[in-house]
C-alpha cells in the first residue's frame, strides 16, 4: 500500500487532529504547506508558537488575553454593574460586535454536558460565584445558546444565583429576522410567542 | 440516492466542520442512525430545535453507499422534550437514557420495543413523573429486552421457586434462593422484585408502587447490572450519583 514519506505523513496526522478536519482536508492542507515558500512557512509556525506562548485565559473571566487581567476586565468605561456570561470566547466577539452591551464578561468555557463529562465542576463555577460574590453586579445576562444544553446550564446558574441580590435575565429566543414564519417550529414559535415585546409608540 | 424518512427521536448531535451538525438519531423501524445535517449551525437554520437531544421527530433523509453517515434533509418535530432539559438533574437522567441505547445496541438493528419505551418514558416523565422512578423502568425493560434480566420466578441453580428473599448469581445472569447462594452475602431488597415484576405489567404513567426513597435505593442494584453487561460505567452516570 502507498504511504507518504515519513514528514509528509506526520504532518497531514498533525493536520488532521484539527477540529472538522478529516483526512482529505488534512492532505489538501499539508500540500498546501508544502507548495509554500519557506519564508511563509516560517511566519505561519511563528504565528502559532507565539500565540501559544503568549495567549492565556483571563484569571477574571476565563477570556482569552495576552496580558492578565485581559483589556474587558480592567476598562475603566465599562460598567461593573452588569455581567454577561457566554459559553465560549469567540462568543464575546459576537456581542462586542452589537456595539450595545458595555459590561463585563465571564466565560464559562462550555456548558453542562453529561455526555462529555462536563458538570458543574468541570465549568468552574466556584470561581463565577466568587467574582458574583464580590463584585457589584446589579444584573447577571445568562447568554448561553439557546440548545438543551446552553439551557440546562443557563437554569442551573440561575438556580444558583437566586441567594444574590442582583436581576437574571436569559437573552431572548424567537424567530431570526430574516426568516419566514412559515418555516419556524413550534418550540421557535412558542418562545418567540413568550417573548412578544409591546410595540411603542 | 434515494429519499428514505423515518421516526425517530434524537439521542444526542455535536458540531461538525463550521456550520454542521452530526445527529445520532434512534429509529422506530431502522434502529440507530448517524447523520449529517447540513448548513444546521447557521443562523435561521430549516432544523430549527428539531435536532435537541430526546426530540421526537420525522427525519427525510438521503444514504450513499459505503457511507457511515447519511445526509439529513429535512427534520419535522413531532414532539420536543426540551423543556424537561431546562432541568440540569433530568438532563443528566436524559443523557443516561440516551448513553445506555446507543452502548447496548448496535447501528440499523430494528428495535421498536425500544423505541416506544424511550417515547413512553419521556411523555411520563413530560407529565410530571418520578425521574428516579421512571429510570428504574427504563433500565429494567432495557435489560428484559436485551435477554438480560433475570428471571424473577426460579432460582437459577436448583430451578426451585423463588421467595421475596433473593441473592444475585456471582455473574449477575440470575437470581439464587437462600439455599444455593454460597456468599451469603445481604440479600437484594424485596422490593426490587415486586418492582421488577410489577414493570412487566404496567405502564411508567402508572402510579409507583415505590415511594422516591426505595427507588434511589433500587438504583445502585440496577445500575450494577447494566455496568456488568457493559463492561464499563456509563459517562454520565458519574451526574446521577452526585
Amino acid at each position: 500500500m502507498f504511504e507518504y514519506t515519513e514528514p509528509l505523513h506526520h504532518l497531514i496526522e498533525e493536520l488532521k487532529k484539527f477540529p472538522g478536519v478529516g483526512a482529505k482536508s488534512a492532505q489538501r492542507m499539508a500540500f498546501y504547506l508544502l507548495s509554500i515558500s519557506m519564508e511563509e512557512a516560517n511566519r505561519l509556525a511563528d504565528a502559532i508558537l507565539e500565540a501559544k506562548r503568549k495567549i492565556f485565559y483571563c484569571s477574571v473571566c476565563n477570556g482569552i488575553t495576552h496580558v492578565d487581567p485581559c483589556p474587558l476586565c480592567t476598562d475603566p468605561h465599562r460598567s461593573d454593574e452588569l455581567l454577561c456570561i457566554v459559553e465560549e470566547p469567540y462568543n464575546v466577539a459576537s456581542i462586542e460586535k452589537t456595539g450595545i452591551f458595555n459590561g463585563r464578561y465571564h466565560v464559562l468555557l462550555g456548558t453542562l454536558s453529561p455526555l462529555k463529562g462536563k458538570g458543574p465542576e468541570e465549568l468552574g463555577v466556584d470561581k463565577l460565584l466568587s467574582r458574583i460574590e464580590k463584585g457589584k453586579f446589579k444584573e447577571i445576562i445568562l447568554a448561553t445558546n439557546p440548545t438543551s444544553e446552553g439551557e440546562a446550564t443557563a437554569f442551573y446558574l440561575a438556580s444558583l444565583l437566586k441567594k444574590f441580590p442582583v436581576k437574571i435575565t436569559r437573552l431572548a429566543t424567537g424567530l431570526p429576522v430574516g426568516s419566514d414564519l412559515d418555516f419556524a417550529d413550534q418550540i421557535t414559535i412558542r418562545r418567540a410567542l413568550e417573548g412578544r415585546v409591546e410595540l411603542k409608540d | 440516492m434515494p429519499l428514505d424518512f423515518t421516526e425517530a427521536i434524537v439521542l444526542r448531535s455535536f458540531p461538525s466542520g463550521e456550520l454542521d451538525k452530526i445527529v445520532v438519531f434512534f429509529s422506530r423501524d431502522k434502529g440507530l442512525i448517524k447523520g449529517r445535517a447540513k448548513g444546521a449551525r447557521k443562523f435561521g437554520n430549516r432544523f430549527g430545535s428539531s435536532l435537541e437531544p430526546m426530540s421526537y421527530v420525522k427525519v427525510f433523509y438521503y444514504e450513499k453507499e459505503r457511507q457511515d453517515f447519511v445526509t439529513i434533509s429535512q427534520c419535522d418535530l413531532l414532539e420536543s422534550f426540551l423543556d424537561l432539559q431546562t432541568d440540569f438533574e433530568t438532563s443528566c437522567f436524559l443523557s443516561y437514557w440516551a448513553e445506555l441505547i446507543e452502548e447496548f445496541y448496535p447501528a440499523r438493528i430494528k428495535e421498536e420495543l425500544l423505541f416506544r419505551l424511550l417515547l413512553s418514558c419521556l411523555r411520563a416523565l413530560k407529565e410530571g413523573g418520578n425521574r428516579h422512578f421512571i429510570t428504574n423502568y427504563f433500565e429494567i425493560w432495557l435489560l428484559r429486552l436485551s435477554g438480560l434480566l433475570p428471571d424473577t420466578r426460579r432460582c437459577q441453580r436448583c430451578h426451585r421457586q423463588l421467595s421475596q428473599q433473593v441473592w444475585l448469581s456471582p455473574k449477575k445472569d440470575g437470581f439464587l434462593c437462600e439455599r444455593c447462594s454460597l456468599e451469603k452475602k445481604e440479600p437484594l431488597p424485596s422490593d426490587l422484585i415486586t418492582f421488577i415484576n410489577w414493570t412487566k405489567k404496567n405502564s411508567p404513567f402508572e402510579r409507583a408502587p415505590l415511594s422516591p426513597d426505595i427507588s434511589r435505593q433500587l438504583a445502585p442494584i440496577i445500575q450494577s447490572w447494566l455496568i456488568y453487561h457493559l463492561e464499563k460505567e456509563p459517562r454520565s452516570l458519574k451526574f446521577l450519583k452526585t
